[in-house]
């Protein structure tokens, strides 16, 4: 793997996963643009990957990478939001 | 032309162009010619089976609505029955049956070569003939009535998303909907889409992704070490349901998109915590088939019980003996049988148990007991339903007791497993399993962007096209499991 040879690889990685954490949590409008700049960056981590020679497999690790944080995430902020309802509910 | 092939990316858009321009009258003939040059990319030659097969069932539904003395109809349903099951077993059973009886006789000293068709096996010829013959069947019994027009009813037999691997619709849901006129709306529009996303994320991120694996030790069964073999059997197991429910999805995604609802065909099957429930969430349409025209009709559970344990066994050796012509499926399908049959007969001293052990029936713990236990025995199943052959069964199922002297690095060198790999194997598991707790065929209409926004699907796309490119490149890319059955 050659993406963390290149800190902006990392960087921008790093910032995809804020993003998505950040997306999962924010009010719906927040959270669409989170959806909207990460699209974005991971553009420029695919445009930069290919750049620094990294092969398919790599990428792909990455990209799968990414969609099971996202996911994870997204379904771990709808429990905890059903949790605190709940909580809110019943008090 | 696979749904994973860039021919049906040029199919698909234009029919639905199509279905969404034309006027009511054109629509269902533009489908019917669509879905007749679907199957005829596969084999044109094999057309007139299809055809053939829509063709008697037609008349004979048409025979038994119309003829008064009971004998007449009983006389057209068996004729229905004789040729499409006919048909079926002369091109997928006769190879298989002729063999047996030579193996057999071979083994009696005899020495002659054995006689074999060799036949081409037609396309979803096991999918279309259990449709055709549900219609039969549904009019014998006066629960439908015969469709008057033999080209809306060749649509509902052919009609091209669930053509070659289902689902297997019933006459009272689809033949109504083909009816209807369908104009564009956003709603269906976005959930088919949906719905074809999520079928070819399991097709290609996972199923096609988790192949090479799983094929490295079945095809070398020999050289396969004991971890080798569990993690390609467990591996297996999400393949089958991803290959399968793929295309379901997929199947379901094209023809929502068109208005038309097809069956739910799968619900989770491996969070099941019995055989029997695991069977009312796998290949559900398939199941339900079994039940009303199989099971039902050989009394189901209002005879005495050692003829109910038998009929559930006659249900999954025939079950079995569907999925393929070959000694494998027949196993498979029998142990599945002997699953259903043990669970019945130790109902009472299992719940005895968990009531001794304090806990009730739903709790948690047991639960979770349940559920690990059914994906064990479905997942033990799973490696005659793989295998390529019963001696190679017999051969992996001697490396688990044998193949212990490798240790997990040596094994995931064995099978060509790099780092790389086994994460995105990792990453797609994860995925699944967060996806199918989301996103389900129930939830479609709900709202599932409470959990997964719009545009996250740009997400999956971007995901599924990295795979594919990746899978191309290493020449990864394979057809469905279930188009062979």
């Amino acid at each position: 793997m050659v993406f963390y040879t290149n800190p902006w690889a990392c960087i921008i990685f790093a910032l995809i996963l804020a993003l998505h954490a950040a997306s999962a949590f924010l009010k719906p409008i927040f959270s669409k643009l989170c959806v909207y700049v990460n699209i974005c960056l991971h553009i420029a981590l695919f445009v930069l990957l290919l750049f620094i020679g990294a092969e398919m497999l790599e990428l792909a690790v990455l990209f799968m990478g990414s969609l099971a944080f996202y996911i994870s995430v997204s379904y771990l902020s709808k429990k905890l939001c059903e949790r605190l309802s709940d909580r809110e509910d019943k008090s | 032309m696979t749904f994973n092939s860039w021919e049906f990316i040029l199919f698909y858009p234009i029919v639905l162009l199509l279905y969404f321009v034309l006027p009511k009258a054109a629509k269902w003939p533009m489908l019917l010619l669509a879905s007749y040059f679907f199957y005829m990319c596969y084999q044109p030659e094999l057309v007139f089976l299809i055809l053939g097969t829509t063709l008697v069932s037609w008349a004979m539904s048409n025979v038994i609505e119309k003829s008064e003395k009971t004998r007449y109809k009983k006389l057209a349903l068996a004729l229905t029955l004789i040729s499409s099951l006919g048909v079926l077993f002369f091109y997928k059973y006769f190879d298989f049956l002729s063999g047996t009886v030579f193996d057999i006789a071979a083994h009696f000293g005899y020495k002659g070569n054995s006689f074999a068709l060799k036949l081409m096996l037609p396309v979803g010829i096991s999918f279309y003939t259990f449709q055709t013959l549900s219609y039969v069947i549904d009019v014998y019994r006066g629960e439908v009535k015969t469709e008057k027009n033999f080209f809306f009813y060749a649509l509902f037999v052919s009609f091209f998303p669930q053509l070659v691997a289902g689902p297997i619709e019933r006459p009272g849901n689809l033949i109504p909907q083909l009816k209807e006129e369908h104009k564009w709306s956003n709603s269906n529009a976005i959930a088919g889409a949906k719905m074809l996303i999520l079928g070819f994320f399991k097709k290609i991120c996972v199923a096609d992704l988790l192949s090479g694996v799983v094929n490295s030790v079945y095809n070398n069964p020999e050289e396969a070490s004991a971890i080798g073999v569990i993690i390609a059997t467990v591996l297996f197991a999400v393949q089958i349901y991803c290959d399968f429910s793929g295309y379901t999805d997929i199947a379901i995604g094209c023809a929502r998109i068109m208005g038309i609802r097809l069956m739910k065909n799968f619900d989770r099957p491996y969070s099941s915590a019995s055989i029997k429930e695991f069977w009312s969430r796998w290949h559900i349409s398939l199941s339900a088939w079994f039940r009303d025209y199989l099971y039902i009709p050989l009394g189901g559970n209002r005879v005495k019980k050692w003829r109910n344990l038998l009929n559930l066994f006659v249900v999954f050796l025939i079950s079995g003996l569907w999925h393929g012509a070959a000694w494998t499926f027949v196993l498979w399908g029998a142990l599945h049988g002997i699953y259903q049959i043990v669970g019945k007969l130790t109902i009472k001293p299992r719940n005895n148990l968990i009531q001794k052990l304090g806990k009730s029936e739903n709790s948690k713990s047991v639960l979770i007991i349940r559920r690990a236990i059914t994906f064990i025995l479905v997942d033990a199943a799973w490696l005659l339903f793989r295998a390529n052959s019963i001696g190679d069964a017999g051969i992996l199922i001697k490396r688990l007791f044998v193949g212990w002297n490798v240790g997990f690095a040596e094994a995931f060198q064995d099978m060509g497993l790099s780092l790389e790999f086994i994460l995105l194997a990792i990453f797609s598991l994860v995925i699944l399993f967060f996806l199918d707790k989301i996103i389900t065929y129930d939830t479609l209409d709900g709202n599932p962007d409470a959990t997964l926004k719009n545009g996250a699907f740009v997400y999956f796309v971007w995901a599924i096209v990295i795979v594919w490119c990746l899978l191309l490149s290493k020449d990864m890319i394979s057809t469905f499991i279930y188009f062979q059955f």
